[in-house]
């Protein structure tokens, strides 16, 4: 063959080498499914319900924490966007797919898992964290396993944000948080509680500390006023985050008989819920504008309602009312909806002449919250908005001033968990790539990028399957409790609730198949560099050998014809029989140490036994790519590379270094 | 330059992967340098020290190896395995007496206009500097 080489290159003819071996075809390549691209975090949906339906359930867990180190949490009190972009809900209703998540975060937790070990730390950088929320735990938990130290200060006693202060916990229950929490503790993170960043530890003396990268998550906590009469006057008022708080810190005493919430929020329902359960006998909530623009969740909206909370919809308040000293009543007025305002929802308009009150000792005003930025010194450079919350660029979560960085509600006002866990991703990846000096604004956003495909489903011929429900606790129980409402679904319904995913797409991104594939023979590549530096793969192609080298030996030639024209302008042709390359053992020769089964990363090299106590390797010639590299390291010789043997090379050399 | 022993013509083996920058290109460096000889291997994880010093006692001045960047090997995991090998060829040819200068790895697509040339320029410059390896004038002289 050799010579046949110089022939051909004396004709000005290439000749490359046979490529059988090495070629690879593509199967699929991914789009990601509308779930996916609804989700903030980018959680890989339809693969983590795909492994539900096989019953892998810690498989599915670890899928999900690669995005979401806070599946029980999120499983829990999500606003679960994913599910309004369910393609199921063209058929039926959309996958309960939240429900899904927190079945396997419970599964996980009724078994007795191994604590994980601290990451070793691998950088000398440190990156001062304020505020233990979703969002400071999801970066401490990104950055740590970047092998950075890394501190989160909490003003608070205890960590975990409005997770533990606001959201009541027959809806989340603590120990949940803790465990979760604590997952993210034992790879190294030290959480300081009861430090007031600005207060206790000034910023100033935090990098003194050796403190290169600061992320601001303090949320947003202050409650915005009503800004109607009266609200300052009286004993019995308070906001709906302070009074959570309280209750959440273990102060279970009844604020009063008759309480008013104002708004219509997550957190105006949860203080109606739990006013209820500190046995209050009448719970009003007053919103303005109808059921349908509420942003609460319909489920806990349902609820409330069932436990005995009295919604007042298109209504608000005019005036607080009060009797020597304390609250007495407030002042309502009825509104209708108008035309949309800036926001997109119909903005309520006052009715004249429609007054009306209602009584009660205690009001609990939740319209909204803002970062309280009493930590910060008077004199800061910090650039704001309107809404006391921190501008940040939208795509590197960086502050105005270098090496600070804010997320969370502190950046985007009150919010959800899931753009909070977000927000903590994009500021690891953000500070990381701060420390390293590179260049911040070179990071594309890898969750638009996502959001970008399309996806088109055929969804005809599907037949609808009722969604399944997850028990609840019955009525009389909760109301004397704060024992968790919804329950879990077991391992039939949540195995017969997966299998209602459509799979939109081909393939369900779990990888598997790589990891399951012991031959090697299914691979992955990874086009986004930027994508892998964070650890997130928004695309990938799945690749299989091509078929000839599933082929007999004698079968899997090809046969290449080339033909030229020679100086006398004739016409030559030559038939090639092409074959792959592949190396082979000499048994003979081959002592068996095993070093070549090493070096394969195709698995393509086994040991074989032999005789008692002597094996060999063997070499499956159909997996083989013929890279060689088993032939280098091969202490005896007896690992050969068809057609490219020792000898061949030893030729070429000769005739190389011997030419004149 | 003035150093450069005029009628010396460095005898140069470049080993080159299948899929890397050289290999893949079929380099034109081959006309532009005559004393370059290339021998293609399907991934430089195939280069062992063995290879190495048979092409010195064949009487190469300078050996370059090329393969794909790290982390891009097309099979993944050889170009590993060449720079380990190469790390012990260094050694062994110190003992020969080999400079080090006449064994080089260059892992590298080379997709930068002009950087594979004056990677090749500089490697075969600095072995006209150092004149023909010693193993090939013992063998000359036998
Ligand atoms: C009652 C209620 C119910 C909610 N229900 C839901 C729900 O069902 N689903 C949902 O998705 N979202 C819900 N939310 C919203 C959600 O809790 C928040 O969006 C989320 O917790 C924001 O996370 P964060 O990390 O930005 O801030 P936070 O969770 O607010 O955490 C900020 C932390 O920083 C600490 N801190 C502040 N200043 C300092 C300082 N100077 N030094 C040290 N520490 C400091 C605070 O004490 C706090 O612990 C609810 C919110 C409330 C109030
Ligand atoms: S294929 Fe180029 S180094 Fe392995």
């Amino acid at each position: 063959m050799y010579r046949l080489e110089t022939t051909l290159k004396k004709e000005k003819i290439k000749l490359f080498f046979p490529r059988l071996s090495s070629d690879v075809h593509t199967i699929s390549r991914l789009e990601p499914s509308s779930c996916r691209v609804a989700c903030p975090a980018g959680i890989q949906v339809k693969a983590y319900i795909g492994l539900i339906v096989a019953g892998k359930f810690q498989e599915a867990l670890d899928l999900i924490k690669k995005d979401n180190p806070l599946p029980g949490i999120c499983g829990r009190v999500c606003t679960h966007p994913c599910e309004s972009e369910c393609n199921r809900r063209k058929v039926d209703e959309s996958v309960a797919i939240c429900a899904l998540k927190r079945f396997v975060a419970d599964w996980e937790l009724k078994k007795s898992v191994k604590r994980a070990e601290p990451i070793a730390r691998i950088s000398d950088e440190k990156i001062a964290i304020v505020g233990s929320g979703p969002a400071g735990l999801t970066c401490a938990n990104d950055l740590i396993r970047l092998g950075y130290g890394v501190t989160v200060f909490e003003k608070l006693p205890f960590a975990g944000g409005m997770l533990t202060a606001g959201i009541p916990s027959y809806r989340l229950p603590r120990e949940i948080i803790n465990k979760e929490i604590e997952n993210i503790t034992d790879l190294g993170v030290e959480i300081r509680l009861g430090v007031k960043v600005g207060k206790d530890v000034g910023f100033d003396e935090l990098m003194e500390q050796g403190f290169k990268a600061f992320f601001i998550a303090v949320g947003a906590h202050q409650g915005l006023k009503l800004n109607v009469p009266g609200e300052n006057d009286y004993q019995g008022f308070i906001d709906c985050v302070d009074f959570l708080r309280n209750v959440n810190s273990g102060d279970h005493k009844k604020p009063g008989r008759k309480v008013i919430v104002i708004g219509g929020g997550n957190s105006a329902i949860d203080a109606s819920r739990t006013a209820l359960r500190l046995g209050c006998d009448e719970v009003f909530v007053v919103y303005r504008r109808s059921r349908k623009e509420m942003p609460a969740n319909v489920s806990e909206i349902e609820e409330a309602e069932k436990e005995g909370v009295k919604i007042h919809y298109l209504a608000a308040p005019v005036k607080i009312l009060g009797k020597k000293g304390k609250v007495a009543g407030m002042e309502c007025i009825k509104m209708r909806l108008g035309e949309p305002d800036e926001s997109g929802r119909r903005k309520p308009v006052p009715l004249e002449g429609s007054e009306f009150v209602i009584e009660a000792d205690v009001i609990i005003p939740s319209i909204s919250q803002k970062p309280d930025l009493s930590f910060l010194p008077k004199d800061h450079e910090f650039k704001l908005s309107k809404w006391d919350t921190f501008e940040v660029d939208p795509v590197t979560f960086a502050t105005n001033i270098q090496g600070f960085f804010a997320g969370g509600d502190a950046m985007s006002g009150p919010n959800t968990v899931v753009d909070a866990i977000a927000h903590g991703h994009f500021v690891a990846r953000s500070i990381n790539r701060y420390l390293k000096h590179k260049d911040l604004k070179k990071i594309t956003h890898s969750s638009s990028e996502v959001r970008e495909w399309g996806f088109r489903l055929e969804i005809e011929g599907e037949k609808p399957i009722e969604r399944n429900h997850f028990p609840k606790l019955s009525i009389e129980k909760r109301l004397n409790s704060f024992e968790e409402v919804d329950l879990c679904f077991t391992e039939e319904q949540a195995i017969a609730e997966a299998k209602r995913c459509l799979r939109c797409g081909p393939c369900v991104e779990c990888q598997e198949c790589v990891a399951g594939c012991s031959k090697r023979l299914v691979m992955l590549s990874f086009p986004h560099k930027e994508a892998q530096e964070i650890g997130r793969v928004p695309e990938f192609i799945l690749r299989v050998p091509t078929d000839p080298m599933k082929l007999p030996r004698d079968k899997r030639s090809e046969e290449v014809v080339i033909s030229w024209r020679d100086e006398e302008e004739k016409e030559n042709q030559l038939t090639l029989a092409l074959e792959p390359i592949t190396c082979f053992v000499d048994k003979d020769m081959c002592r068996g140490c095993g070093k070549c089964e090493k070096v394969c990363e195709y698995k393509a090299i086994t040991l074989k036994p032999v005789k008692e106590g002597l094996v060999v390797s063997e070499i499956d010639e159909s997996i083989c790519k013929g890279c060689g590299t088993c032939v280098a390291i091969c202490t005896t010789g007896a690992i050969k590379a068809r057609h490219f043997t020792d000898k061949r090379i030893e030729q070429m050399l000769e005739s190389c270094l011997n030419q004149e | 330059m003035s150093e450069e022993k005029k009628d010396f013509k460095p005898k140069v083996v470049a080993f080159a992967c299948h899929w890397c920058g050289v290999g893949k290109n079929e380099i034109n460096a081959v006309e532009d340098f005559p004393d370059f000889k290339l021998i293609k291997l399907m991934c430089s994880g195939r280069i062992n020290s063995a290879l190495i010093l048979k092409a010195f006692e064949k009487g190469a001045d300078g050996i370059i190896a090329f393969g794909c960047p790290e982390g891009k090997c097309h099979y993944n995991f050889g170009n590993r395995n060449a720079a380990e090998e190469y790390k012990i060829a260094q050694s062994l040819i110190h003992l020969l007496g080999i400079e080090p200068k006449r064994l080089r790895l260059e892992l590298d697509f080379f997709s930068e206009d002009g950087k594979l040339d004056s990677v090749i320029k500089e490697f075969v410059g600095g072995i006209r500097k150092i004149g023909p390896s010693p193993l090939r004038l013992i063998n000359e002289n036998k």
